[in-house]
């Protein structure tokens, strides 16, 4: 009975039960009461989180199980089914995404009492909650990009939630610089994430036309067939990859295409914590998983060598992201653009770990096991950070962290915390970032990939110093401590207290966790999945193991010390620095403006579309406007006054009707026989 | 007598009126009406407990059948026809409680809707043609009293008499074809008939006999341009009786349509398939293009019927396997989502007491789970993903591909295009105008109206999410159909 429940029910409830939380809170409840609703959504999240802790025994000896009822069979077709797919990776997810999103919940119970449009906001809450669920679990591309596609357009409206544009909802600035509104940061992220998704779409198509299904575990196993039909055309495979790519890159906010993110914290900070830390742009890193063994049969087994652009791809996209988003974050002013800007850069190094497994055989347990593992600790520091910084930026109502000034005595639990979570970000050992950082470093040396190392190794510092600008202005800056106590609701500070212990934890039993997640998925990969790693016996060379940490504490002693002399201990003053060197001067002028990537993208786009209107408008629209909008109605109207005539309504001419008939019919029949 | 789904409909359809005579005539509609849905249910759970048997094999009663015996055959494709009449007749008259109240005599109209919902059953459980007629005249007789239940309107009487005259030439045609069947084979029992036909008798009288029973059930079927009833019909009866008829008894006469022609008139295939083809260009041309300019809500749902049966004979036209379960898939969801969609319209009348376009203006803010439900409703019967009617429609459109008419399907999206004009028209008039001062004292609708909608809502949103049960039955019953061989 517990073992039906646990192995056939658990997944489905998981996935629905937020679904249900959103209709529910939708229509209980008055607008005020969000008591009531909070409750709901997270009692209905909570279960999934339950259930999902039901599937987590299955992880230590990784099994494959694939749950499904027929959905539609179309005729000619293979029958679509509602699966659901267990495996390693997706209960791994599954564990994090539904644990950090009930906190989330929690805490947005005491963080939303004041703020309007409470029905529409834990009803998306939820929907975004159960779309995740729905995407990590699915086991076809169909339900994978319905659930896609739902996170998308909640996270579009969770970011516009202050839709009315409130001045002290803008973003941006400081003054001199210009404000965005929240209602415009949602679209840019809708139409952005869309674009991805559009490609991602017809790569789905493509394979589909190829492989006939759409299901994650018939594509592993016969990659050899139909990847030798793609091979056929050469660079098909590529165009494959390069279109699903789209939405992965798109949705986890990766170079090109990561413009959107900086300004999705517009929306309230429990929403940021989702979109960054569970629901949202981790479900690129999943789907990069989750297609890994696809691609990594086609090049490594069937021999295709276009195949490897899929894992070259990402690292390289990951590995420029990385860098330039934490470059962007030393500059910024804003506590949640920050944040903002680290998870990008720490997703670009999921990504490097992704790519890099692909690249070589000896990386792949390793690049692939750390991709994963840095996930699960960016999860937690990450979601812990946004929860911290809700509270703060609701304590002292600025969103700069420059004129915080916050005194560590009055709110010691949010000083003791984000200190944790960004000691994690920043990779010190022994928090859980430093481990998981650790591994995707060694998985790049392992393939050697020693210039993305390089890279890597820089970014580590980058963000350390970052972290450390971060938390030294909003807790230790000279000028104008606040002095009147702030309260620290419980609701609030334990969800978040629970996170970063949770980075701290896992950080000391880190060495032994990390060797779990490789005998795991190397178990996975080899017995499971049946992909042979020829070299997975590999044990790497005992120098590297020492190496590569010490290089990175050295990468963070060299970064933090200056960080400590500017932002703790003010020795010294960083904008002198800036402002008496002209290089530096111009640095910090190309990072403010994010590298002018969006200023290009909006002269390009949109100001060249600007431009293009009025001659659509002359040449296409109005012929157009005017067959539809006049020529069709008008035939319409005629033909359909012409049509009512039959309708006489006189019973004697209906009879006739009939008799008509019956002889028409009567004269066809005999004419034609 | 004959099987408990027909008896317990049978026994209750007599026990009703009688407890309604001994009642208070005050609560006797609530009263009659919960003893009516009492036979529903018997049946319903009768059905559905014989389910799983009747898919390995059709019961027949009397199990030995001689060739002029009447028979009942329990099988598949009429257990389908049979779930739909007896959900749809379960939510009328629970709706009926509440809507009808006012009205005198309802132990009297419970009666006979239920005996309508019996005729409904024998007609598609019929084994043989003397019991399909028969079942077919209750069904009939029944809904003209029905649809003029209101004797004191002129608009229902008038409607009443127009249907009686043109149904009853129909039977009468009906009767003839029957009677030419008989006469050619000898028989009346539907298997035997379709046996001794595929040995080759026939000849003209076949067609002849053919052309008999398409106008006649085509008239029910309203094949335009035997359609003329229907919109006065359906919008002058009560709405859970427009709903009824709108989503089972017309429904049946194109679900007896598709049995005797699959089933008795396979040899000539290849002559009705392009009638067929014809029937539903002309259908879909004149429902959709004739509901364009209604402004009455109830005739424009009663034309787009007529469209919904030119897209079911799209599948019929096909003529092929996935054909017939197109069709029989899409009267499954358009008797769901249409009789859904009369019961909205039931509701905002029973609230506001009109029925056009102008008085809705901003009905929404003022009822907004009716609106909601009918938003579902008419996006169902547009086509809109994820409701039920979507899937049937590409279900239509593939067996075209299939059957190689590209151009009925082409016509089939094209005029779905063109129905979206109307369909329109009604979300408008329901979101329309945020005040609208003559509405200001209405209230949502009672519970028991709202119940049969929300279950209709929920089925049709669940048919269009998690398709493949329905899919299977109506696949299931199409195989039934085609292969008359199973039966003997």
């Amino acid at each position: 009975m517990f073992e039906t429940l646990r192995m056939f029910y658990a997944p489905w409830i998981c996935w629905v039960s937020p679904f249900i939380g959103s209709i529910l809170s939708l229509f209980i409840g008055g607008e005020d009461d969000v008591k009531l609703k909070g409750m709901i959504a997270s009692t209905f999240t909570g279960i999934s989180w339950i259930m999902a802790l039901l599937m987590l025994p299955d992880i230590l000896k990784p099994g494959l199980r694939d749950v499904w009822i027929g959905w539609i069979t179309l005729p000619y077709g293979e029958p679509i089914r509602a699966g659901i797919l267990l495996d390693p990776l997706s209960i791994i997810l599954v564990n994090i995404v539904s644990f950090i999103s009930l906190l989330v919940m929690v805490y947005s119970i005491k963080y939303m009492e004041e703020e309007y449009g409470q029905a529409r906001y834990w009803s998306l809450m939820s929907l975004f909650v159960g779309g995740m669920l729905l995407l990590v679990l699915a086991d076809n591309f169909i339900f994978f990009f319905i659930g896609w596609k739902i996170v998308g357009f909640c996270s579009y409206a969770l970011i516009g939630h202050y839709y009315m544009d409130e001045k002290k909802y803008w973003i941006g600035g400081p003054p001199p610089h210009p404000f965005e509104k929240p209602s415009t940061c949602g679209l840019k992220a809708l139409i952005v994430t869309s674009l991805g998704d559009v490609a991602m779409l017809a790569g789905i198509l493509i394979i589909y036309l190829y492989a006939g299904t759409f299901n994650f575990l018939t594509l592993i196993s016969t990659t050899d067939i139909w990847m030798t039909k793609m091979a056929a055309n050469p660079g098909i495979i590529t165009l494959t990859i390069i279109l699903l790519l789209g939405g992965p890159i798109a949705k986890s906010a990766q170079f090109p295409l990561h413009v959107w993110l900086p300004e999705a914290m517009a929306g309230p900070a429990p929403v940021s914590a989702l979109i960054h830390a569970a629901t949202m742009v981790k479900a690129g890193v999943f789907i990069v998983a989750r297609l890994f063994p696809i691609f990594f049969n086609g090049y490594w087994v069937n021999g295709f060598s276009e195949a490897f652009n899929f894992f070259s791809i990402i690292a390289i996209l990951g590995t420029l992201t990385a860098f330039i988003t934490a470059a962007n974050a030393l500059v910024s002013l804003e506590l949640k653009k920050i944040l903002a800007y680290s998870t990008m850069s720490q997703i670009g190094y999921m990504m490097l770990g992704l790519g890099v497994a692909g690249m070589s055989v000896n990386a792949t347990i390793t690049g692939y096991v750390g991709g994963l593992y840095h996930l699960l600790s960016h999860a937690l520091f990450k979601a812990a950070l946004f929860l911290c910084a809700g509270l703060v930026i609701h304590v002292t109502g600025s969103i700069y962290i420059h004129d915080k000034g916050l005194n560590r005595k009055y709110m010691p639990m949010t000083w003791i915390f984000m200190w944790f979570s960004a000691l994690s970000l920043a990779g010190v050992p022994p928090f859980s970032g430093f481990w998981s950082k650790d591994e995707i470093l060694m998985a790049c040396v392992n393939a050697g990939q020693y210039g993305l190392f390089l890279i890597a190794l820089l970014t580590a510092g980058i963000t350390c110093f970052y972290s450390i600008r971060m938390i030294g202005y909003i807790f230790h800056s000279r000028s104008g401590e606040l002095e009147e106590g702030h309260g620290e609701p419980k609701l609030m500070w334990i969800p978040f207290g629970i996170l970063s212990s949770l980075t701290l934890i896992l950080g000391l039993i880190g060495y032994w966790l990390g060797g779990i997640l490789h005998d795991t998925f190397r178990e996975y990969f080899i017995n499971v999945l049946g992909i042979p790693l020829t070299a997975s016996a590999h044990t790497p060379a005992s120098l590297t193991e020492v190496i590569i940490p010490s290089l990175s504490i050295v990468m963070l002693l060299v970064a933090g010390t200056p960080a400590y002399i500017f932002y703790i201990s003010h020795k010294m003053d960083s904008w002198k620095l800036v402002n008496a060197n002209a290089a530096l001067r111009l640095f910090h002028k190309i990072l403010w403006n994010r590298w002018y990537i969006d200023k290009l993208y909006t002269i390009t786009f949109v100001k060249g579309l600007h431009l293009l209107r009025p001659i659509v408008q002359r040449y296409i629209e109005d012929p157009i406007d005017f067959f539809l909008n006049i020529g069709v109605p008008r035939f319409f109207a005629i033909m359909c006054s012409g049509i009512r005539r039959i309708q006489t309504g006189i019973a004697s001419i209906n009879i006739l009707y009939i008799l008509i008939f019956l002889t028409s019919m009567v004269m066809i029949i005999l004419v034609v026989i | 007598m004959f099987t408990p789904i027909i008896d317990s409909l049978l026994i209750f359809l007599i026990i009703t009126p009688i407890i309604g005579f001994f009642v208070p005539k005050k609560s006797s509609c609530l009263i009659c009406g919960a003893v009516s849905i009492g036979g529903y249910i018997i049946s319903m759970a009768y059905l559905l407990y014989l389910l799983p048997q009747i898919f390995r094999n059709p019961i027949r009663i009397p199990a030995k059948t001689s060739p002029i015996h009447t028979s009942i055959m329990i099988d598949v494709p009429g257990s389908l026809m049979t779930l739909l009449a007896l959900v749809l007749g379960l939510f009328a008259a629970i709706y009926s409680m509440r809507f009808m109240e006012k009205d005198p005599g309802t132990p009297l109209y419970y009666s006979l809707l239920m005996a309508m919902i019996t005729g409904i059953i024998g007609a598609s459980y019929s084994g043989d043609l003397f019991t399909l007629f028969i079942f077919w005249e209750l069904m009939c007789v029944t809904s003209y009293v029905l649809v003029g239940f209101r004797k004191d309107l002129k608009e229902s009487v008038e409607a009443a008499i127009k249907y009686m005259l043109m149904s009853g030439v129909g039977s009468a045609t009906i009767l003839f074809g029957m009677s030419l069947l008989y006469g050619l084979t000898g028989t009346l029992n539907l298997p035997r008939i379709a046996l001794s036909l595929k040995a080759g008798e026939g000849g003209l009288w076949l067609y002849a006999s053919l052309g008999m029973l398409i106008t006649g059930f085509g008239i029910k079927a309203a094949i335009v341009p035997l359609h003329v009833w229907v919109p006065d019909a359906y919008t002058a009866a009560p709405s859970p009786i427009s709903a009824v008829i709108a989503g089972a008894s017309t429904e049946l006469a194109v679900f007896v349509i598709c049995k005797l022609l699959f089933f008795i008139f396979p040899a000539i295939k290849v002559s009705w398939m392009e009638f067929f083809a014809a029937f539903a260009t002309l259908n879909m041309i004149l429902g959709n293009i004739a509901g364009l300019l209604q402004n009455d809500v109830k005739r424009m749902l009663a034309y787009s019927s007529v469209a919904h049966i030119g897209y079911i004979f799209i599948g019929i036209a096909a003529g092929t396997k996935l054909g017939l379960t197109a069709a029989l898939l899409h009267i499954f969801n358009h008797g769901l989502m249409k009789a859904l969609a009369f019961l909205c319209i039931g509701a905002i009348i029973y609230r506001i007491g009109a029925r056009n376009l102008g008085d809705l203006a901003g009905v929404g803010r003022k009822m907004p789970i009716t609106s909601t439900a009918f938003t579902i409703a008419v996006l169902g019967l547009i086509g809109m993903p994820p409701l039920n009617g979507f899937i049937s429609k590409l279900i239509l459109f593939m067996s075209c591909l299939d059957s190689g008419m590209l151009w009925l399907g082409i016509l089939l999206i094209i005029f779905s295009a063109v129905s979206t004009g109307y369909y329109i028209r009604i979300l408008k008039a329901l979101i329309a105008a945020p005040k609208n001062e003559k509405l200001d004292d209405v209230k949502e609708a009672p519970i028991l109206i709202l119940i049969p909608i929300c279950c209709l809502v929920f089925l049709v949103v669940l048919l269009g999410v998690w398709p493949d049960p329905i899919l299977k039955f109506a696949e299931e019953s199409s195989s039934w159909l085609m292969e008359v061989g199973r039966y003997v």
